[in-house]
């Protein structure tokens, strides 16, 4: 099917590889540049915290992702010489090269994401057991034990 | 009361609060371990980010052109494409990753200078402190000033210890967010929603890879920026009308019918989100007190103000838990209207937004129940509605969520609402299909019972019901 439906540009070729290789060095560059938040000597004087690091890097990573592919996606349809590849719609393309090109990265961050997700719960849980502890309260019950049940045998 | 009674409550009251300021101590130490914990692990994933981003032009050019040229590939012209980009990348990548590792360091050494520049601070201000109350009392340089001096500092330490233990003991924020920094805070951006967990489908439908990562669920978790945008609402020297309007939305009034409480709360929800216009949380809250206010079983209420506080709540994108809050708010206001395919097509919404909610699936499953009821569900019905005793193989017969809508039917015979929802449209309201065959049964049924008849039967019913909900698993979908 594949040798059927391709055909012969040689002229273009060479500049099919470098606009390819054009996509990869302005998506990576133009990650970089927006993870400065998270990679510069004071980016946490500049960030206030980790925990905002945090938050604006996983944002980062699935819009890099997605733009990324989708710019990839574009480049191949318009420079493929098989048939199949340029009838393939653009956004699927493109979750195809994510599903292959992004799996070892988008698997880091899913197994940090059920990580964090785990200690969060937990966390929860203990705020939960915070809010219901009160001090006060039990100081009450302890002078109302005092002054009830135990105490009457004796007043 | 004798003295001795006195005196053993308040060796009792201070045993019961050291016991209780204990137990609060070690939860804050978990707590703190947890923190620690989570941060430990996530900091890491920006450089191990990083580092596979090294590998990343290979496999993306790799696939790229094997899609693109197929079996005329030239892995000559390949092989030096990478080796550019390689060149080009490679430096950059190794200065943001050598920041990247850097963080955990970066992050312990702003808490030290923060606690150290902190504890300067306090010293600083307490001898200044000291200073002026010194001038004040002993203007004219007094020989006792020492002997003064000394006695205050004792007052002052003694001070210092009452106000210790009272931070000991409750020192923990009303609503602190899981991951809330020790550092001054700043405000954080909301995370826009991302529907997460859903994988790439192919072009005959198929799951092409694994689901894409949760990342909305973290990024949400993480996020206080809702919370910031809440905060005068929360505030404690302005009322707290958020929190105030909640509580009053889950208080239980006396009657079910009785909205006193829906009232009073969406008064303090308004003057949330007068507060704090941009709060999602607010006008989340305001929609669902608006929509109990005007509840009418029979879908005759008249809901655009609950519904103008939701849309403005979506118009300010939530956080997804917010989201999928307001949305299953507006299915509710659908299924009053007795729309029920709108309802349906929200709650479904809003699963997408927060997959695991119980109060979703659980109104889906009532909706399914009301829109197409199973004969053996009517059957069952028919008999509660007589007063009928339901033997234990139709109780088998029957799923958690109808079996769960059952229990509302003798509340039907004897005229009260359980609750606000499809459920009370299907067993009160003339044009639920159920409802009108019904009609003649239920109305029949409710004699006895004004005539002060026991009514056994139903109770039989329930705690034959509620024992099966609780001991079998089997029906739970």
């Amino acid at each position: 099917m594949v040798s059927k439906g391709t055909s012969t540009f040689e002229d273009g070729e060479a500049s099919a590889y470098e606009a390819l290789g054009r996509i990869v060095c302005d998506n990576v560059h133009a990650f970089l540049a927006s993870l400065e938040f998270a990679t510069t000597k004071d980016a946490l004087v500049k960030s206030g915290s980790v925990e905002e690091i945090l938050n604006k890097f996983l944002a980062s990573t699935d819009t890099f992702a997605e733009s990324f592919c989708i710019s990839l996606a574009r480049a191949v349809r318009q420079n493929a010489l098989v048939q199949e590849t340029r009838a393939t719609p653009t956004s699927t393309l493109g979750s195809e090269i994510r599903a292959e090109a992004f799996e070892a990265l988008d698997a880091l961050v899913a197994r940090h994401s059920n990580r964090t997700s785990e200690v969060i719960g937990q966390m929860r849980q203990v705020l939960g057991e915070l809010q219901d502890t009160n001090v006060l309260d039990a100081a009450i019950d302890g002078a109302a034990a005092g002054w009830g049940s135990r105490a009457r045998p004796w007043a | 009361m004798g003295e001795s009674s006195k005196t053993l409550g308040l060796m009792n009251a201070a045993l019961q609060a050291g016991a209780e300021s204990e137990k609060r101590k070690a939860l804050q130490q978990k707590y703190k371990q947890l923190r620690a914990q989570a941060l430990t692990g996530a900091l890491p994933v920006v450089a191990d980010y990083l580092k596979g981003l090294h590998h990343l032009p290979e496999s993306v050019l790799d696939y790229c052109c094997a899609k693109c040229f197929g079996g005329d590939i030239s892995f000559e012209h390949q092989h030096r494409i990478l080796n550019v980009v390689q060149e080009r990348l490679g430096p950059k990548l190794d200065v943001a990753l050598g920041a990247a590792l850097s963080l955990p360091d970066a992050e312990r050494n702003a808490k030290r200078e923060a606690a150290e520049f902190a504890q300067a601070a306090r010293k600083e201000a307490s001898a200044a402190r000291w200073r002026s109350i010194g001038r004040a009392i002993l203007p004219n340089g007094s020989r006792d000033i020492k002997l003064a001096t000394a006695g205050m500092a004792i007052l002052g330490l003694l001070g210092a210890i009452a106000i210790l233990v009272y931070r000991q003991t409750d020192p923990t924020p009303k609503n602190p967010a899981p991951f809330s920094s020790t550092m001054p805070q700043p405000i954080r951006p909301t995370i826009l929603p991302v529907h997460e967990g859903t994988a790439p489908i192919g072009p005959k439908g198929e799951q092409l890879t694994q689901p894409r990562p949760r990342l909305g669920a973290v990024a949400n978790a993480i996020a206080t920026g809702a919370e910031s945008q809440c905060a005068r609402a929360r505030a404690p020297e302005m009322g707290e009308p958020l929190t105030a309007a909640f509580k009053l939305s889950e208080t239980k009034a006396a009657k079910a019918a009785d909205t006193t409480y829906y009232k009073i709360a969406a008064a303090k929800a308004e003057e949330a989100t007068t507060m704090d216009p941009e709060c999602s949380e607010a006008w989340s809250l305001l929609a669902y007190v608006r929509y109990r206010c005007a509840y009418d079983i029979c879908g005759l209420g008249d809901y655009s103000a609950a519904r103008e506080a939701a849309n403005k709540a979506l118009s300010l994108e939530p956080t997804p838990k917010i989201h999928a809050a307001v949305l299953r708010n507006m299915a509710r206001i659908a299924a009053a209207e007795l729309k029920w395919n709108e309802a349906e097509r929200l709650l479904n919404d809003s699963l997408s937004y927060d997959p695991g909610n119980h109060d979703a699936r659980s109104w889906l499953a009532d909706l399914g129940i009301v829109t197409n009821p199973r004969p053996e569900f009517i059957a069952a019905v028919r008999k509660v509605v007589a007063g009928e005793i339901i033997e234990e193989e139709e109780i088998k017969e029957l799923s958690l969520p109808e079996m769960t809508n059952l229990l509302n039917a003798p509340l039907a015979r004897n005229g009260r609402r359980l609750n606000a929802g499809p459920a009370d449209w299907f067993f009160f309201c003339d044009g639920s299909p159920l409802g009108y065959h019904l009609r003649v049964d239920v109305n029949s049924a409710r004699s006895p019972v004004k005539n002060g008849t026991p009514d056994s039967a139903n109770t039989q019913l329930i705690t034959g019901l509620r024992k099966r909900l609780t001991s079998s698993s089997t029906f739970v979908e």
